[in-house]
């Protein structure tokens, strides 16, 4: 913080000297703070390490030396949960504040070197069968119940990816449409459910005040997913209007969820995705017609004409939103 | 110079101290709503994801008005001289509608004037080679991004035009010298980034240009990290030149600098409690690892990984464990407010997500898990 400024604010009587005190006290603190360079040296070492491990593992299941690898890695998974187990917080339903860094990184590599233990049982000793995706199904669970006894986020988003791996889709940020075929009727089904399923999750974390916290994750990863599922069955399924307004009554729900967590980044996407899909059925009903050269200039003036619509709306939205969420 | 009213700017900037100090329990409400009052600023600033929101909807506007004139002069448009015309005269439009938007509505960082100038500059660029019969030389093409960059930045405060006029000045050194004096470039480059960041850094707490400023000396550091690298050099020379480069002159200074270089960034980042250094100096440290192995792999990069993973996680706790009562001035402590705080964690739990996608793969045909029991998956959690 600027002194100089709050030292003018005050001397011109717009700030009480306890608040200057306050402001100098909090400025005049010049402990330099590496949190964030200390977690990210964490967080890549637990990606080096997990990753390290996973490959030596892969390339020597079939040698003597696997057994003392999967050993190794057996006993740092223990001694990962050790640790934290000792440094971790008593359990409450609401959000905790790890005691050490340390402690919440050893949660996630423990939970990682499980997940690898975990592949090289089943793919060694097919421990869990090949039916009804368990071997998918128990390390989700895993995650879950890890996630919520150490009230850890990143746990958190793992066990949800793997959840919805487990349902047969990806959903991790960059893979969301890349690693899916959403021609596949059951895939695109498969999304809605595993969408609304972690969207109800989300607001009964919240409505039941349970780790009240996780609510954004699950919302996040849910209403990207039930969108996008959405919006394939418009342009794939048939007929398109009623999927449409599953469409309009999910962007409703959304519009009402983002407006109650005063979420700016929810209220986006639900406009965004709103838009694609009307745009897909304005372009849709324009193709019908079959105009030539007036139906083109009737789509740009169309999309800029929408574009210009959207964003006014998204002004007011805005307006609306800081409004509700002037300092209450 | 800047298209904004001085005193709304500094209105806003007193706004956003006074807004922290309020979110971190330092001024009372009352003193906040009052301090908004009696400094009040014209300039519209909307909340970072509806300003990507507007960034994306005008640039859609913008494209799809482009076409829409295109079409109607489609007849006029022959040939490579009229069409690169037609894009000068339509960046014109464009800028127009920026200054009309800044001028009447005070749009400020608001996505609106970041999509019109970025807009507009592309659309001069684009009409000045078309008009030069696309053989435009490319000192003059980065000369000129670089004008229209650092334009850009001085008159609407654009932090990343501000990148783009540096990324301009590097080309224009490069392309002048690359085929007149290669043994010079790397030396030349790194004279030319150690002056932008020291200049940046002389000006860094100017109150307007200060993001800008603050965001130019990591491109700059970085940019004297890269051209001093050796993998980056020696596969440049070869990509250039081929088998003719020849052995690399001076290849030692080149080690010396790739190893050292992020060495000096992390010991003066710590020595002034700078945190662009060290946080560059951190992040090169990956780079002289990737470049070491390139070269001599001296250990199966599973075997290193796994070492070297443990190697930090020890190294992490280690400082954690020594800064557990603050020394020398460093803490371990979060000092982010709330709110940010919140932001960043789970921008942590997303990239966890993304990077360990690693999921037990049952054997053999994939099932899916079905419909009605993926519902029960979650439910069971409560």
């Amino acid at each position: 913080m600027n002194e100089q400024l709050f030292e003018e604010l005050a001397a011109k009587g717009q700030l009480s000297p306890a608040s200057l005190r306050k402001v100098k006290a909090i400025a005049g603190n010049r402990l330099f703070s590496v949190h964030w360079e200390l977690k990210t040296i964490l967080y890549l070492g637990v990606l080096l390490l997990s990753g390290g491990l996973g490959i030596l593992i892969y390339k020597n299941i079939d040698t003597i030396g696997h057994q003392a690898v999967l050993a190794l890695i057996a006993a740092l998974c223990a001694g990962c949960f050790y640790y934290s187990l000792r440094h971790k917080p008593p359990f409450s339903p609401l959000q905790t504040t790890p005691n050490n860094a340390f402690a919440d990184y050893s949660v996630l590599l423990g939970c990682l070197l499980f997940l690898t233990f975990i592949t090289y049982l089943q793919a060694q000793y097919n421990v869990f069968g090949t039916r009804y995706g368990s071997a998918t199904f128990i390390p989700m669970l895993v995650l879950f119940f890890c996630a919520y006894y150490f009230d850890h986020l990143g746990v958190l988003s793992l066990a949800i990816t793997n959840f919805a791996a487990w349902a047969g889709i990806a959903i991790t940020p960059f893979d969301v449409l890349t690693g899916n075929d959403f021609s596949s009727h059951t895939l695109i089904y498969t999304g809605m459910l595993v969408g609304v399923a972690l969207m109800v999750a989300g607001v009964l974390s919240t409505a039941r005040n349970f780790k009240k916290h996780f609510t954004f994750t699950y919302h996040n990863f849910g209403a990207h997913i039930l969108f996008i599922a959405c919006l394939a069955a418009l342009f794939v399924l048939e007929p398109y209007w009623a999927w449409l307004l599953l469409l309009a009554a999910c962007c409703a729900g959304m519009y009402y969820l983002a407006m109650q967590a005063r979420s700016f980044y929810f209220l986006l996407i639900t406009v965004l995705y709103a838009y694609i899909g009307i745009c897909y059925v304005v372009i849709r009903w324009l193709d019908v017609m079959r105009g030539g050269e007036s139906v083109l200039y009737l789509t740009l003036i169309y999309f800029i004409a929408s574009g210009i619509a959207v964003a006014r709306l998204l002004v007011n939205l805005n307006k609306k939103l800081k409004k509700h969420d002037h300092l209450s | 110079m800047i298209i904004y009213h001085k005193q709304d700017l500094d209105h806003t900037l007193l706004q956003e101290e006074v807004q922290a100090a309020y979110k971190k329990g330092c001024v009372t409400k009352e003193e906040y709503l009052q301090i908004l009052q009696q400094y009040p600023s014209r300039l519209y600033t909307p909340n970072p994801f509806i300003r990507i929101g507007l960034f994306v909807l005008t640039a859609l506007v913008a494209l799809f008005s482009f076409g829409l004139f295109a079409l109607l002069f489609s007849s006029g448009l022959t040939g490579e001289e009229a069409l690169g015309g037609f894009c000068l005269f339509f960046s014109l439009v464009t800028y127009g509608g920026l200054e009309a938007f800044v001028r009447a509505k005070y749009h400020y960082r608001s996505g609106v004037d970041d999509a019109l100038a970025w807009c507009a500059a592309g659309l001069a660029l684009t009409g000045a080679v078309l008009v030069s019969g696309l053989d435009m030389d490319t000192v003059v093409f980065c000369a000129l991004a670089a004008a229209l960059g650092l334009f850009f930045a001085l008159r609407f405060l654009n932090v990343l035009m501000g990148l783009a006029a540096f990324a301009g000045l590097i080309g224009v050194v490069f392309f002048a010298l690359v085929y007149t004096a290669p043994d010079a470039l790397p030396f030349a480059v790194m004279a030319l980034s150690l002056g932008v960041y020291l200049g940046a850094r002389r000006y860094g707490t100017s109150p307007y240009y200060g993001n800008m400023l603050q965001l130019l000396q990591v491109a700059a550091l970085a940019m004297l990290y890269v051209v001093g690298n050796y993998f980056v050099v020696k596969e440049t020379r070869n990509e250039l030149f081929g088998t003719a480069a020849g052995a690399m002159p001076a290849g030692w200074l080149f080690w010396l600098l790739t190893v050292l270089m992020p060495v000096i960034y992390i010991y003066l980042g710590i020595r002034k409690k700078d945190k662009v250094l060290l946080r560059t100096g951190l992040v090169l440290i990956a780079a002289v690892v990737f470049t070491i192995r390139y070269y001599y792999s001296v250990l199966p990069l599973e075997t290193a990984m796994a070492m070297g993973g443990a190697a930090m996680m020890l190294l992490a706790y280690a400082l954690l464990r020594y800064l557990a009562v603050p020394k020398h001035g460093f803490s371990s402590e979060v000092t982010d407010e709330a709110e940010t705080l919140k932001g960043l964690q789970i921008a942590e739990s997303l990239v966890i997500a993304q990077t360990f996608k690693e999921v037990p793969q049952p054997g053999g045909g994939f099932e899916f898990g079905g419909g009605t029991s993926s519902g029960g998956g979650a439910g069971a959690e409560y």
